[in-house]
């Protein structure tokens, strides 16, 4: 077998954390390799730590190496030291496992959980000694694909990669398997083959088997070129999709992976176990892409849930397990599922000798913000009472209707106020800045609401404390707001500049911001069509890597680059769109229909919410119709512990929900300070 | 009866060995929890296990003699030699490749710690563009001298210490430890571990002239203790260096 590991360890003791490139990880396999053998090459474009706890990498990580025609190994992009070293030595790309060059596998695929990681995907084909355009590859080179949340537009990359996976990867990578074994067997061995059956394969994508229009570049008043849009997106033959949908897993159960999580050597990122109790979420989001892309809603069955951590916990060695969704205090019976996971651990008969207290802490991201969640929080956490995040969103109820995100001030105050009294000092509230039809006021309000949880806060604490974190919106693919155009890097700055000096007048209320000229570089790469391609390489030649890190992300390289290329970002990003738009990503589909899409989007700037259907009637989104399947969802009422919420088949489709937070008894003030 | 604690001597070899000292503590601490062993924890709101390592190896150094002591709870379970054996090979069995448990013992947690303990450390390095009569030559010299001033940096401030009372003793050997040819020629210096230590990185550079210390391979092979006798190991290297499972 090959491998670059003699020529590697003498360069290691250079370069800063050089445990990041010598696996080890228990979990790992080292992939069989031979002819009746599909090696896959599972890379993720950015630094080890944090790629290696990515879930969706690992879970597809096992399924191809239970196969008996497949075997994976892992890469992650090496850090600039490394690749100096690299490329001085002429040593590719390689896996961690057993060090083999990337070339040498026979598919390079690519989890893409952001967009601006894309530079980097370039990257490490060029490492991997790959051509980077797929029209300069040869039978003899792997096949790349890129699949993941980002991929749902994936045209900016159409350049670069042979195939795109859309939706859930478990059971198309078998497929992909199968169809490059069936291509090796067959005589012809021509690329284009193989791309083309690929294109057969259901959510697999294939680029370069479409042809793009687009409408001749005009001139304004001042001669300022104004790109033309898209005017076509047709297949190159007829057995090639018109429209490519997205693979949905109809029930997790069947898939209750990773069922060996890797174990790391070093510190990474979420250093604990994980396990993902459902998939999807219908509460409508309308700027939640995650949200939109990923219907119906799936959940994992509580025994199976209670297995997998207590099996994890005990085969890692972690005391803490996450219990990971897009939001899950939604999962049905959530209260029992702690109670047991928690019970679990106290009545180990192992003979542990851990004090019963650091036992194990479960932690559950994406809160939702009503006190019932509060009380969860509180039920599980050991020990200090660090940090709670919750995501309100917008400074308004106004501006909350208009992005469906139906949080009422008062369910605020609420959650805020039952935590400060279970014994958290900080909080962190998380907004975005740049929606639909916002404001000035709805920036301010954002300074007034932290400042009414602080005043809440302190009735527990003299020194409660908020944190307001802002993001600028990006409008993505496949949401109500495609349509919408990005505020500005300008206009972002001001409005974060606004509430910065809102804030002043608020006691305890302290402002984080997220670098408005990184939502600019996004919103090129999640807005952008295949002219980006050229764009991207520009980037790349000069130097442009790890974009996702604030110390190497240079906005001004892509806009020399835009500009360079006779693109605009006004036109790629900052213009609103009309309801005759072609998208870039108008052929692909996460399974939701355009008129669902562009009524969602109406009702948004008409300031009207809509039900979670999961709990509601079905408003025909278009998913589980399209694609026959159905929510698996263990309750029809939202959890709390004594819901009376109930669904009413007749509401209009308007009415707000209102999750109905039990009442928590309260601790007097000053409870739970020490 | 008096705390105790389990005192392991292990190996640390290949890929493992480019993990940082606080990574491996995270391994350590991981694997003991997995294996059951009964460790203390630390009191406040955050416990952990109470584990000690006594000197830090460098980074992408190997060792066949790292120590760590895990102070147990105090149980009135039978801890006697076997009882040591058996928790070690379970230790070992469950260390990730590249690391593995050599020897096992119950030790009084109340005597010294492993840092106290420790009075010298041989170290073998490899890997110089030398030849072994040059490195012979640079050795010589260093020991005939009555002092070796080093320049070092100590938080940003340049001190200048004398090393030669650290160097107990330097030999040469022209032969490889085992079959790699870039282990031959190589260095295997006695350097006292008290005050502030000497690093086998320094010692390339105070004695052998080598600039560039990532091209030195580091080896530690003994950490030693005096006692009445004169000096012994920690905890006596088995006889077969191999790992003390079964497999
Ligand atoms: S099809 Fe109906 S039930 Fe399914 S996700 Fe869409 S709205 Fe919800």
């Amino acid at each position: 077998m090959t491998t670059v590991w003699p020529e590697l360890e003498p360069i290691l003791p250079r370069v800063r954390k050089p445990g990041r490139y010598v696996g080890g990880e228990d979990g790992a396999v080292v992939a069989a390799h031979g002819p009746g053998i599909v090696s896959w090459l599972l890379a993720y474009p950015d630094v080890y730590e944090v790629g290696l706890p990515n879930q969706g990498l690992q879970i597809l990580y096992e399924i191809l190496n239970e196969r008996c025609d497949a075997g994976a190994e892992r890469t992650y992009a090496p850090w600039t030291d490394l690749e100096a070293e690299m490329r001085e030595r002429g040593i590719p790309l390689f896996s961690v496992e057993s060090h083999r060059p990337a070339g040498e596998f026979d598919v390079l695929a690519f989890n893409l959980s952001s967009e601006l990681v894309v530079t980097n995907v370039v990257n490490m084909i060029d490492l991997a000694g790959v051509p980077i355009h797929t029209a300069a590859r040869t039978a003899d080179d792997p096949l790349v694909l890129v699949g993941g949340h980002a991929a749902f537009n994936p045209e900016p990359l159409a350049d670069f990669v042979d195939a795109v996976v859309l939706g859930d990867g478990e059971e198309v990578v078998g497929e992909i398997t199968a169809a490059v074994v069936a291509w090796r067997r067959s005589d012809d061995h021509d690329r284009h083959t193989l791309l083309r059956a690929l294109a057969q394969v259901e959510g697999v994508y294939v680029p370069s088997l479409y042809d793009v229009g687009f409408a001749p570049t005009e001139f304004d008043d001042r001669g300022t070129p104004v790109p033309g849009g898209i005017i076509s997106l047709t297949p190159r033959f007829d057995d090639v999709p018109g429209v490519v949908d997205k693979r949905t897993v109809a029930d997790l159960a069947d898939w209750p992976y990773p069922k060996q999580q890797l174990q790391p050597l070093i510190e990474v990122v979420h250093d604990r176990l994980n396990v993902e109790v459902f998939r999807g979420c219908t509460r409508g989001c309308r700027f939640c892409q995650a949200g939109m892309i990923t219907r119906p809603v799936r959940e994992r069955p509580p025994e199976q849930i209670r297995t997998m951590v207590a099996e994890g916990l005990r085969r890692t060695g972690h005391d803490e397990v996450s219990l990971t969704s897009l939001s899950t205090a939604d999962l049905s019976d959530i209260g029992p599922v702690l109670d047991g996971i928690l019970d679990d651990r106290k009545s180990r008969t192992d003979g542990s000798t851990e004090p019963a207290d650091c036992g194990v802490s479960i932690s559950l991201p994406s809160l939702r913000v009503d006190a019932f969640t509060v009380g969860l929080a509180e039920q599980v956490t050991s020990g200090r009472r660090n940090g709670l995040t919750f995501a309100p969103e917008a400074g308004t109820w106004r501006l909350r209707q208009v992005i469906n995100k139906l949080i009422t001030d008062d369910d605020l105050e609420e959650a805020v106020g039952a935590a400060f009294a279970a014994g958290w000092r900080r909080l962190k509230l998380y907004f975005l800045i740049g929606l639909p039809s916002e404001t000035d006021d709805d920036i301010v309000a954002i300074a007034d609401l932290a400042g009414r949880c602080v005043d809440v806060g302190r009735r527990s604490h003299d020194r409660a404390s908020v944190t307001v974190s802002v993001g600028g919106f990006v409008p993505k693919a496949h949401t109500p707001f495609q349509w919408f155009g990005q505020n500005t890097e300008e206009e972002l700055q001001r409005k974060v500049d606004l509430l910065r000096r809102s804030a002043k007048a608020h006691r305890g209320v302290q402002v984080k911001w997220h670098d408005p000229a990184a939502s600019t570089a996004e919103g090129i790469l999640s807005r952008g069509d295949r002219r980006l391609g050229a764009v991207i390489e520009r980037v790349w030649r000069a130097g442009g890597v790890f974009q996702e890190w604030s110390e190497h992300l240079d906005l001004q390289r892509w806009s020399d680059a835009v500009e360079a290329e006779g693109l605009s970002i006004e036109h790629l990003v900052y213009r609103h769109r009309t309801a005759s738009e072609v998208f870039p990503w108008t052929h692909l589909s996460a399974g939701l229909f355009h008129d669902f899409l562009w009524d969602d989007w109406q009702a948004a700037l008409a300031e009207s919410g809509l039900d979670d259907c999961r709990w509601t009637h079905c408003y025909d989104c278009g998913v589980c119709t399209g694609y026959d399947i159905d929510h698996v969802v263990a309750s029809s009422t939202p959890p709390g512990p004594d819901s009376d919420f109930s669904p009413d088949p007749e509401a209009p489709v308007a009415v707000p929900v209102t999750l109905v937070a039990a009442p928590r008894v309260m601790r007097p003030a000053g409870a739970g300070s020490s | 009866m008096s705390a105790a604690a389990l005192r392991m001597r292990y190996e640390i070899v290949g890929k493992v060995r480019f993990v940082s000292s606080r990574d491996l503590s995270r391994i350590w601490e991981r694997t003991l929890r997995r294996v059951n062993v009964p460790v203390a924890y630390s009191q406040g709101f955050t416990p952990r296990p109470r584990l000690s390592f006594g000197l830090a190896l460098p980074t992408c150094a190997a060792s066949s003699a790292e120590y760590v002591d895990a102070r147990l709870v105090e149980s009135s379970e039978v801890r006697d030699e076997s009882v040591a054996q058996s928790l070690g090979a379970a230790v070992d069995a469950a260390l990730p490749d590249g690391l593995a448990v050599h020897a096992a013992a119950y030790v009084d947690a109340s005597g010294s710690s492993l840092q106290e303990a420790v009075t010298s450390v041989t170290w073998e390095l490899s890997g110089f563009e030398q030849s072994s009569g040059q490195l012979s030559a640079c050795a010589d010299e260093a020991l005939a001298a009555d002092e070796l001033p080093l320049e070092r940096e100590r938080k940003g401030a340049v001190t200048v210490d004398d090393i030669r009372p650290l160097i107990i003793d330097l030999a040469v050997d022209a032969t490889p430890r085992d079959r790699s040819a870039s282990s031959a020629p190589r260095v295997t210096a006695d350097i006292a571990s008290v005050g502030r230590s000497l690093r086998p990185a320094e010692l390339a550079r105070a004695v052998f002239g080598v600039d560039d210390a990532a091209s030195v391979h580091i080896h530690r092979v003994a950490q030693w203790t005096d006692g009445p006798h004169g000096r012994s190991e920690l905890l006596p290297p088995p006889e077969h260096a191999r790992s003390m499972s079964p497999c």
